[in-house]
């Protein structure tokens, strides 16, 4: 991708730096395919991501399910090994690091998950989750475990002396989201992914969650990588949003510009798709799934290309769209 | 008068069953728990008329699945459950067991959250659709997977993929085939309990439109039961909103969603966030439900109701009609103008209310 | 920017409660908690509580047969006459009677007892320690570990179980170790197959992902996360193996192949049995019959709670 939005990506000190990453997986690789002679099918989950995100920032990063989304995630925080291209994390190039190293990342990037049920083991009181990862990277002494898990719980507002010995079981979605927070916020890392952490949650609670983030962001520093298949939140708590398909971005930009101008076809679809409370407003659905090609009604690019190659236009100040035709 | 059987006129087209009405009244279900009794429904009445479809929302355990659950009466053994649930006049509470089990493909059908478990993963789609068709109507096998590709095609899925398997389905796809089974025995009242809840916006809006869609072609009833108020907004002509175990307000969407009446569905209008004009303040409602094990006197929303007074904590507020069938249960719907107005400031719901 | 607190539930103390109180509260739980939450659970079943009795009174018995056994069981008795005490109806000084060899029968069901739980109890421990090990393994690493202990259970749970039994017994020997051997054998396999199924649950479960991000090694994963959960599995198991050890070796104790130097009660009952006693001598053939019978079943019927109890599939609400 040439022409990318590079002036606007690059920052003075980036906490995450991401080029060209590509995350491939190979289904059906086994002993016994291989000896019956079949193919492995490669899925290309994420296929060609350049990002940047700085001290303090909450960048949103919307798409359908599918979309890569989630893999661009876990494989930042190395939970997947990256097939090619590059992740720098404060300048220090992590893409191919393991042993000590890995375990030294570990501590800096964190994960908060989607499902707010799954993600807490149901044997572990609260106590003992958010103590987790401080045990994980050998602070041994309780009493220092302790004085960090009541700090932790105190930033995600949770009355610590109230739940410290309960059981996830006994709490809302909510209360288990804000305990899932506090065990990535436990060991300070300064990056933290965020993967559609409302969207299993009530309406009336997501906004607390949502703020909250934006808080710590803000309080500690945090690069926040927000992950999320709705627009809508993203308008929150983002300055800055990138649209992907497909394991590619299809547009860039200031967020309440792709939302006020959207200029991608699947952006549009993405926007269409979000319900409003406003009995009154009319929103006219799309009906088929979107051709990446763009042929799609939303309109924008029905005149020809000229490019030979995938390239990004600068639509307005700050604001790049993936041209539709490649 | 029991239902009768109406697997003689199955073999008719998909449209052909009327629609059915439903009355809910004085309902209350209380589960037994190891702490005592749960009262998770205490008193709702709700009404769907032939053809309509009525929302029913409210955060997580107030107790709409509940109510659902009771329509089709598939609550746990040990359950109380007082009240009426009128279906066309026929109690479904009083019904025995064949009659129930009539009713249950002839006028009520469910679709489901956990679409994932509604199929079973080791059989072909289209033999499961097909197979509950032949074990309630009076087809042969040939006639109910022709029955069973008419589904596919009315919920926008390629007829050809009734030979798959549930796994290579995608979620909402999945989704979709969980609605065409559900409509697979022309059932008058669909009961749809978070159909959209897993799936991503996309997937939602399609799931939705065609529920939508087949509610009005076919003109069935219909009952949405979901958190998320947009999702009624746009495809429920009546909305009931539910906090612990109650309906606090209801009447005609439009009129429930522009003008509450009720601090608890203004809370949840500014808690929603959009994508239409400027960019406002997401509120969140603090605090928890009050505990149904032992539920407190007067409003229930007192606990978190940013305007609520020593009268509201004493005395329960009864559903009083404020417009042409919008019902609220607020003392105060004098000063819903005024209400709408600080509900729309976050100063107004982080002032601690008292008492929390 | 104001705060958004979820309040605590309700009927909870108030901010009373001291933080480092309730932070050290939440220190003493062991890591055998899971377990001992199964039993807790398993004592409030009555038909569970009244196996477990049986299970430990049988089990005391087997502790303790050789002060309680009256007579040393191999020893052919004299009656007061001199002569064999032979086939004697029960008396006050034979409860049970005798024998045809003129063996007191009540000393050679309390042996018998013994040797039950010895064949019982080590077969368990070995096959759940096999089970364990190879299903986490297999189910953890996945890949071509998998691959390989899998292909290995195939070949094992090809193999039919009676024959294969009587066979090698035949071939090895005749002697206990040998029926436990046979009997590890048999069962480890349907036991890997257990452990590795809960253990692929397991390991996809978010909160692994989750440790794993953090920086968990393999070991920790295991140990904090996957183990809890498999304990309670590979325990319903072992138990269905005690009862299956000390059914194979009655019955290759029926058969004549049991152990000639351990008097078991499936050797009682060969016995009686080869001497034509099986329909006449009623007080030589019922009490091993029925020992083996309430052993056993109580053995399922703890089983069968402790799975319903442990797996909250099962379990009622
Ligand atoms: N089988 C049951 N036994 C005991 N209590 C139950 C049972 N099912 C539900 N409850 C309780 O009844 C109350 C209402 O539950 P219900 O499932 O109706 O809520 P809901 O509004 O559908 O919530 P959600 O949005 O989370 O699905 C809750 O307090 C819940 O814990
Ligand atoms: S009755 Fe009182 S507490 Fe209840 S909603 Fe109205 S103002 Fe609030
Ligand atoms: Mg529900």
């Amino acid at each position: 991708m040439d022409d990318g939005p590079g002036g606007w990506l690059t920052m003075a000190s980036p906490v995450v730096e991401v080029q060209g990453l590509v995350k491939h997986f190979t289904l059906g690789g086994g002993v016994v395919a291989s000896m019956l002679g079949r193919s492995p099918r490669v899925v290309k989950a994420v296929d060609g991501v350049d990002l940047t995100i700085g001290r303090s920032e909450v960048f949103g990063l919307v798409g359908e399910s599918g979309s890569g989304k989630s893999t661009l995630g876990m494989t930042l925080v190395k939970l997947y090994q990256p097939t090619e291209g590059s992740i720098s994390f404060r300048g220090r190039d992590v893409t191919r690091i393991a042993g000590s190293a890995l375990k030294t990342y570990r501590k800096d990037a964190q994960i908060i998950f989607q499902d707010p049920y799954g993600s807490l083991n149901p044997r572990l009181s609260v106590a003992q989750v958010v103590e987790e990862p401080l045990r994980i990277h050998g602070v041994s002494d309780d009493a220092e475990r302790g004085t960090k898990v009541v700090e932790a719980l105190d930033r995600v507002r949770v009355p610590a002396a109230e739940y410290l010995d309960r059981y996830p079981h006994e709490l809302s979605g909510g209360l288990r989201q804000r305990i899932a927070i506090a065990r990535a916020i436990v060991l300070e890392p300064e990056f933290i992914v965020a993967d559609e952490p409302v969207s299993m949650l009530d309406v009336s609670i997501q906004a607390g969650i949502l703020e909250l983030l934006e808080r710590l962001s803000r309080e500690l520093g945090l690069a926040v990588l927000y992950v999320s298949h709705d627009i809508a939140t993203v308008r929150y708590i983002c300055d800055r949003v990138a649209v992907m398909y497909l394991g590619r971005f299809v547009e860039y930009g200031d967020t309440e510009t792709v939302i006020a101008r959207p200029g991608h076809p699947y952006t549009k679809r993405l926007m269409a798709a979000v319900p409003s409370v406003d009995p009154a407003s009319q929103r006219t659905r799309v009906d088929a799934h979107p051709d990446p090609s763009g042929s799609d009604t939303a309109g924008a690019a029905t005149e020809t290309c000229t490019h030979e190659e995938p390239h990004w236009e600068e639509v307005e100040p700050e604001h790049y769209v993936a041209c539709p035709l490649h | 008068m029991p239902a009768q059987p109406t697997a003689t006129a199955s073999a008719a087209p998909i449209s052909d069953r009327p629609p059915v009405s439903l009355r809910v009244s004085g309902l209350r279900v209380g589960y037994r728990v190891e702490q005592g009794h749960l009262r998770a429904v205490d008193g709702v009445d709700l009404e769907v008329n032939p053809g309509e479809s009525l929302g029913l929302v409210g955060e997580s355990g107030c107790g709409k699945s509940t109510v659902g659950k009771a329509i089709l009466r598939l609550l746990p053994e040990d359950a109380r459950v007082e009240g009426r649930v009128l279906l066309d006049g026929d109690d479904v509470l009083r019904m025995s067991a064949r009659q129930l089990r009539q009713i249950r493909w002839t006028k009520l059908a469910l679709v489901t959250q956990s679409a994932m478990n509604a199929l079973d993963p080791v059989y072909r789609i289209g033999d499961q659709i097909a197979e509950s068709i032949v074990a309630h109507e009076d087809l042969d096998r040939r006639q109910a997977w022709r029955r069973a590709e008419e589904l596919f095609t009315l919920v926008g899925i390629p007829q050809e993929r009734l030979r798959d398997y549930p796994h290579q389905f995608s979620g909402g796809m999945r989704q979709r085939a969980v609605i065409a089974m559900a409509l697979s025995l022309n059932a008058g009242l669909l009961l749809a309990d978070e159909p959209t809840t897993a799936l991503d916006s996309i997937m939602q809006d399609q799931v939705l439109a065609q529920i939508q869609r087949l509610q009005r072609e076919l003109s069935r009833s219909m009952i949405l039961v979901t958190h998320d108020i947009a999702v009624v907004a746009e495809t429920c002509e009546k909305v009931a909103v539910m906090y612990a175990g109650r309906i606090t307000e209801s009447g005609p969407t439009a009129a429930v969603l522009a003008t509450p009446y009720h601090p608890y569905t203004m809370g949840l209008r500014n808690a929603f966030p959009t994508i239409d004009g400027d960019r406002r303040e997401l509120i969140s409602i603090p605090g928890n439900l009050p505990n149904l094990l032992d539920p407190p006197t007067g409003c229930r929303f007192a606990s978190r109701c940013p305007f609520s007074t020593d009268h509201c904590r004493e005395v329960d507020p009864p559903l009083i009609e404020v417009g042409p069938g919008h019902l609220s249960a607020c003392h105060y719907p004098d000063q819903a103008a005024a209400f709408r107005d600080r509900a729309a400031q976050r100063s107004t719901w982080t002032t601690d209310p008292g008492g929390g | 920017m104001a705060e958004m607190v979820e309040f605590p539930g309700p009927g909870r103390g108030g901010p009373t409660r001291d933080v480092l109180e309730v932070w050290a509260g939440t220190r003493r739980r062991s890591g055998l908690a899971p377990f001992v939450d199964g039993l807790r659970l398993l004592v409030r079943d009555p038909f569970a509580l009244v196996g477990l009795v049986i299970i430990a009174v049988f089990f005391l018995v087997a502790a303790l047969s050789g002060f309680l056994a009256p007579y040393d069981p191999y020893e052919a008795l004299p009656t007061p006459e001199g002569e064999l005490a032979r086939l004697e109806t029960p008396s006050g000084d034979h409860w049970l009677g005798t024998t045809a060899f003129g063996n007191d029968v009540l000393s050679q069901l309390l042996v018998g007892t013994r040797v039950a739980f010895i064949v019982g109890i080590s077969a368990a421990i070995v096959v759940g320690i096999i089970s364990t090990l190879l299903g986490l393994l297999s189910g953890y690493y996945g890949r071509y570990v998998d691959d390989v202990i899998m292909r290995a259970t195939d070949v094992a749970l090809s193999i039919p179980t009676l024959p294969i039994a009587i066979v090698a017994v035949a071939i090895l020997g005749a002697s206990l170790r040998n029926i436990i051997l046979v009997v590890v054998l048999l069962f480890w396999r349907n036991g890997a197959r257990i452990v590795r199924s809960v253990v692929l649950t397991e390991k996809e479960k978010v909160y692994v992902q989750a440790a794993r991000a953090a920086g968990a090694s393999h070991l920790y994963i295991m140990r904090v996360h996957i183990l809890p959960n498999v304990i309670p599995v590979a325990f319903l198991w072992m138990t269905m193996s005690v009862a299956f050890a000390i059914l194979a070796e009655a019955s290759l104790s029926f058969i004549g192949l049991g152990d000639p130097n351990a008097m078991s009660w499936g050797q009682m009952l060969n016995l009686a049995f080869t001497e034509g006693s099986i329909r006449t001598a009623w007080w030589w053939v019922l009490p091993p019959s029925l020992c083996l019978v309430f052993l056993i079943s109580s053995i399922y019927v703890v089983g069968r709670a402790w799975e319903e109890k442990t797996n909250p599939r099962l379990r009622r609400r």
